[in-house]
């Protein structure tokens, strides 16, 4: 049996005075991956900044453990060095900022944090060149400043960038398919498929099924009102692309949730 | 007529403590004065001799201004001029510490004029290849060289400037740098004038004096560079003027990055003519207390004005931005942005003025101040004012204060930048819009190394 990398047990969260989370049990083993899906507004980008570290959210119950550690109790910073990566949901443009010189950046305390040598200038470069065939991500976009002026699949292939060059652990995924056009899709898969090892793992939150035909899931998650309320195998996204979510929340109102 | 705008406005409420400065304190500026102008040995009977001594009479007059001045509201002198400043009349040989000079300021490509407590210093400058016509030369080699030149334009209107400090300037005008592009005559490399500034047994006072003209069609870039020894206290006094003529193009750089515990106030006013564009972009890194005013007039029609600033104003600093901007005819353009960055107790002024006169239709005319707060003790009074008197014209300004935005914050954190480093970068990344808009790679990768080192404190 394969070791936890993620276990979040009863886990509650508030923001601005609402809880949003309200109690998340949620167990991710090595080599799995995880989707989440689930109604607007149910809290699943909620879970993905909580677990990021955002200080908006405040977590009043509950507990994470990440490889052995308390993950509420580390930085943001602290938690990515660790090997937890968020491709967010709505990347943030950061004008002025120049996106090799920020992920030179990222890339470098990370390493440092792992006791490996930073990177020079040129080494970070071959990184970068090799990365970018593999995503098919065009240079130029590198040199401007991070995701300003982006279109919006341009924003979520940079986060999947972001991502190979950063090799986490924990790679969690806020529907990073939206707004990727087929190409794009298939290219950003192939990369996260390109990632998996056998020691790490992946939380994948989408509005669609399609996407899981390229990431295949071992589990999927419904989220809604701020509770798991249905989990299954992959055959769960297909269900519910045909009945909606009506049909689980009909379900656990009979009282049937089922958790892994 | 359009006219836009957003103004926050933080006045200060602190009762600022309005002292009448002394006749002493104006006497010792006199009796420097009167040493100076024994020093000149006769030069004293020439026009510019009696321009010296009226500026001196005019000063006699006005005295400092006190912050129940409108302009100097924010801005008390009493700090500057109680300190006993000496002019530093004759430079001795081995006052020039060859290792400090070598070691400040811009060493990139540039034709170059160093100076030293105002004298100039030739061996240290370098000044070959300037192309057939042009003129880099320091200021009182012009004035014996170009006398007609020179004085049409300091004694035409040097002393149109209303400030109690140009005029001290004007009084003491003997050095500083003088840059002259003939029509048509591009130059390549930037004119670069490093005015270091060392105390050496009691504090000093500086006149520095640029004169910048570029004729009909002319082209070219100026930095103008202000620096002195760390922990030293001192008073640079600077002033500049440029006249840029039909069609031609000029770029005035300020960089100001003198100790922290000297002093520096400098004006500087540009006549743009017909078509004429000008770029002026003072950016403030050190001083205690730091006054600029820099002054454009557009005077033909066509002219462009844009009038850039970066200031970042941190423990024990205040730095005062008081800009002009004057439309005088029709179909002109302007464009202003000051950033400013402050911390610790800094305290930032801004005071940007756009006059539009009755003559000048078509005006276009945008101005921006925008401030970065990083602490709950710095201050920052803005107020973009506009004075129109023409009806058809547009015109925005603004001016915003804000602080670092979390998310972007939490960005950086979320892919193992800490916290100190992220809020660096988008620092960094707030100031440098301001420096991108200098056009000389060489000059802008050293303001960027300015502010970098200035960021790491
Ligand atoms: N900073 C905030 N302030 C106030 N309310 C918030 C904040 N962040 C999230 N919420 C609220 O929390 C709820 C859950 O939001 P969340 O973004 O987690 O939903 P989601 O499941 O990711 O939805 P979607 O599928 O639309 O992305 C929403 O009702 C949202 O309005
Ligand atoms: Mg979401």
């Amino acid at each position: 049996m394969s070791q936890p990398i993620l276990e979040i047990s009863n886990l509650h969260a508030h923001v601005e005075g609402n809880e949003i989370l309200k109690g998340i049990n949620l167990t991710i083993n090595q080599g799995e991956v995880h989707a989440i899906m689930g109604p607007n507004g149910s809290g699943k980008s909620t879970l993905a900044q909580v677990l990021a570290g955002h200080e908006a959210y405040e977590v009043t119950e509950g507990s994470v453990r990440y490889r052995g550690l308390d993950l509420l109790e580390l930085d943001p910073e602290e938690r990515a060095r660790e090997g937890v990566f968020l491709a967010f949901q709505y990347p943030v443009e950061l004008p002025g900022v120049n996106g090799m010189y920020f992920m030179k950046a990222a890339l470098n305390a990370v390493r440092k944090h792992r006791g490996l040598d930073e990177f020079d200038a040129a080494d970070f470069l071959t990184l970068v060149r090799e990365k970018t065939q593999v995503l098919d991500i065009p240079k130029e976009l590198l040199n401007r400043p991070v995701n300003e002026g982006f279109s919006g699949g341009e924003k979520k292939r940079n986060e999947i960038f972001q991502m190979a060059l950063l090799e986490p652990s924990l790679a969690i995924l806020d529907e990073t398919d939206s707004g990727l056009d087929i190409d794009a899709l298939r290219i950003v898969a192939d990369g996260v498929n390109k990632l998996k090892r056998p020691d790490n793992a992946a939380l994948v939150i989408t509005h669609y099924q399609r996407l899981l035909d390229y990431i295949v899931p071992d589990f999927v998650h419904v989220l809604s009102g701020g509770q798991i309320i249905k989990s299954g195998g992959k055959e769960l996204a297909l269900e519910l692309e045909e009945k909606g979510y009506d049909w689980v929340k009909e379900l656990s109102r009979e009282g049937t949730v089922e958790a892994v | 007529m359009e006219v836009s705008g957003t103004t926050i406005n933080f006045e200060n409420n602190a009762i600022t403590v309005s002292k009448k400065y002394t006749t002493e304190n104006i006497q010792q500026f006199v009796d420097a004065f009167n040493l100076f102008s024994n020093s000149l040995n006769g030069e004293s009977d020439s026009t510019l001799g009696a321009k010296r001594s009226a500026s001196i009479e005019h000063f006699k007059v006005t005295g400092f201004p006190t912050t129940k001045h409108e302009e100097w509201k924010y801005t008390n002198m009493l700090p500057i001029i109680r300190n006993d400043f000496h002019p530093h009349l004759t430079l001795d040989q081995r006052e020039v510490d060859e290792a400090f000079i070598r070691a400040s300021g811009y060493r990139g490509e540039a034709f170059r004029l160093v100076f030293l407590n105002g004298h100039f210093l030739p061996e240290q400058s370098s000044l070959e290849g300037v192309p057939e016509g042009v003129v880099v030369t320091n200021l009182a080699s012009a004035i014996r060289e170009k006398t007609d030149l020179v004085l049409e334009h300091i004694v035409g209107y040097g002393d149109s400037f209303e400030h109690s400090f140009a005029t001290l300037n004007t009084a003491h005008l003997r050095d500083g740098a003088f840059l002259y592009i003939p029509k048509n005559v591009k130059l390549q490399k930037p004119v670069h004038i490093l005015y270091l500034t060392t105390s050496t047994d009691q504090p000093v006072v500086t006149y520095p004096r640029t004169l910048l003209i570029a004729e009909g069609g002319a082209e070219g870039s100026v930095v103008e560079e202000f620096t002195g020894k760390s922990g030293e206290i001192y008073l640079t006094n600077a002033v500049a003027e440029a006249i840029v003529g039909e069609n031609a193009h000029l770029s005035h750089i300020k960089i100001q990055h003198e100790s922290r515990d000297a002093f520096h106030i400098g004006a500087s006013h540009a006549k743009l003519g017909r078509n004429a564009n000008y770029f002026n972009n003072t950016i403030s890194f050190g001083g205690k207390i730091v006054r600029n005013d820099p002054w454009a007039v557009l005077e033909g029609e066509g002219g462009h004005a844009a009038v850039d600033g970066l200031y970042l104003v941190g423990e024990d600093q205040l730095i005062d931005n008081h800009t002009s901007i004057d439309h005088t005819v029709p179909n002109c353009t302007s464009h202003e942005l000051y950033k400013g960055i402050l911390r610790d107790n800094g305290h930032g002024v801004f005071n940007g003025k756009i006059f539009v006169q009755k003559d000048a239709q078509k005006t276009d005319s945008v101005q921006s101040n925008v401030n970065l707060l990083l602490s709950d003790e710095a201050e920052i009074d803005t107020k973009p004012q506009l004075e129109i008197y023409a009806d058809d014209v547009k015109c925005t300004h603004g001016a915003t204060i804000g602080r670092l935005d979390d998310t972007s914050i939490f960005y950086l954190r979320a892919r193992g930048i800490g916290k100190a480093q992220a809020e660096q970068m988008l620092t960094y990344a707030f100031a440098v819009e301001v420096i991108e808009h200098i056009s000389d790679e060489n000059i802008r990768e050293y303001a960027i190394e300015l502010l970098d080192a200035r960021l790491d404190k």
